[in-house]
């Protein structure tokens, strides 16, 4: 059964005011209802998506993205342990980890946070991650998308070396760099499909990268 | 080699706090959410729950100076900026070897933390209390007779500049850092987090405090803007 406008509207509103107690006011209502999961997960990444847009224009900060993020999270959570998730859009497969080396994860778990609120399906390989296991993960889980992580300039090279085997062992897969010691260009030097220089950009850069895919692809 | 255990109680509530916003994106007045005021503010109780940090720091004369390095008995520290600053020194400089934690403690914080905006904050309060304390070691080592009210300059770390991150060798070879409960990983990482590594330059009379107005890298993101000498 398709849930109602109003409860859709507030599951969105939750999100976007990052309140968590409105949001399981909401959820509750929302099964009273009973809408479908997919609705009610497609209604809390939407309203990620409206955040996402006030960040963009400096009207949100960062911690209230987090927020925001969180938000999303608990719910998640709370519906991911009902009968009929396993049902529902599973999302973009991804596969996410710090390069091996690179200890620092805080950023790469804040990436992998925002990437699952906002609906990819997230398989997070850790930190200090060998180059072998990134590739096998990404073909054993036939992930379209690969995010690496490095904050340091030691550990930073250990992204072009991956990047050289998922171009030959998983051509389709796009992959993402970002960290502290990467920009843009030394980012498209070491072969990577997008640059995400932040929780801010990173959905951004994600669509971009898997558009630019499928356009080479269609040529 | 000394060791110091800086007390961390007295450390201002205003600036740690004011610095957490820095650090977490705002401005110096900031108009945050309330939901983030109050998630600072718990961040801010936590830290300083940790009621001190530990140092351990000595000094080498220098025996050398080339282009690209600054050499005391323990070896080379190869760093092309640290070679040119040493020549802004007005007497023969000493190298200060320093390592500075907040040890375990941070660690059962960070883990208590269990959604990522609070983990953020709370990263960010850890870093932010680590530098106030290596602040409040430094003006300690300023007036302390074995200084003898010579100028200090500011901290050269491993890994930043142009000093590559292998140099931690060189401060963990001249420091017992297991002392104070820091060691090093296999790539040179220092365990726990929240922990600092550095030399600095130590000298009669200094008129800058860091090399970085010798530098032309003017958008360099740690470049510290004041030229003067100011400790």
């Amino acid at each position: 059964m398709k849930s109602g406008n109003k409860t859709i509207i507030g599951l969105k509103k939750a999100v976007s005011s990052h309140d968590r107690q409105y949001l399981q006011f909401c959820l509750r209502a929302a099964f009273e209802e009973g809408a479908g999961l997919n609705d009610i997960k497609s209604a809390m990444i939407s309203g990620l998506e409206g955040v996402k847009a006030r960040l963009m224009s400096n009207d949100f900060s960062i911690p209230e993205f987090l927020l925001c993020v969180d938000t999303v999270t608990s719910g998640l959570n709370e519906i991911s342990g009902m009968k009929d998730y396993s049902s529902t859009d599973k999302g973009i497969r991804l596969v996410i980890g710090t390069v091996d080396g690179e200890p620092h994860d805080l950023g790469k778990n804040i990436i992998a946070a925002v990437y699952r609120a906002a609906g990819y399906d997230v398989l997070d390989l850790g930190r200090q991650v060998a180059s072998d296991l990134f590739v096998r993960e990404v073909i054993n889980n036939d992930a379209k998308i690969l995010a690496l992580s490095a904050m340091m300039s030691t550990t930073a090279p250990a992204i072009k070396d991956i990047i050289v085997e998922i171009n030959i062992k998983s051509p389709h897969t796009v992959v993402l760099a970002g960290g502290a010691c990467l920009d843009r260009a030394l980012s498209e030097n070491y072969g990577a499909d997008g640059f995400a220089e932040s929780a801010v950009t990173v959905l951004e850069e994600t669509q971009k990268a898997l558009q630019n895919q499928a356009r080479t692809k269609d040529t | 080699m000394q060791f110091q255990r800086i007390i961390t109680d007295n450390i201002n509530t205003s600036r740690l706090r004011e610095g957490i916003y820095k650090k977490i994106g705002y401005g110096k007045k900031p108009d945050q959410d309330r939901t983030i005021i109050r998630m600072v503010d718990e961040a801010v109780c936590h830290i300083k729950k940790i009621r001190s940090a530990d140092a351990i720091y000595r000094t080498l004369p220098v025996t050398g100076t080339s282009k690209s390095s600054v050499t005391t008995a323990a070896g080379p520290a190869s760093s092309r900026k640290l070679a040119q600053f040493t020549r802004i020194c007005t007497s023969d400089p000493e190298v200060l070897f320093m390592i500075i934690t907040l040890g375990d403690s941070f660690r059962s914080i960070d883990s208590m933390q269990s959604t990522m905006c609070s983990k953020f904050i709370v990263d960010a309060a850890g870093s932010e209390m680590i530098e106030l304390a290596a602040e409040i070691l430094m003006g300690h080592l300023k007036n302390s007779p074995g200084f003898g009210g010579r100028d200090i300059s500011r901290g050269f770390s491993p890994g930043y500049c142009d000093w590559p991150l292998d140099g931690q060798r060189l401060i963990f070879d001249v420091l017992d850092a297991a002392r104070i409960g820091v060691c090093l990983d296999q790539y040179n990482i220092m365990l726990p987090s929240k922990t600092i590594s550095a030399i600095c330059l130590v000298s009669e009379k200094m008129l800058l405090s860091s090399p970085c107005p010798l530098c032309p890298e003017k958008s360099c993101p740690w470049r510290r803007e004041k030229q003067l000498y100011n400790y």
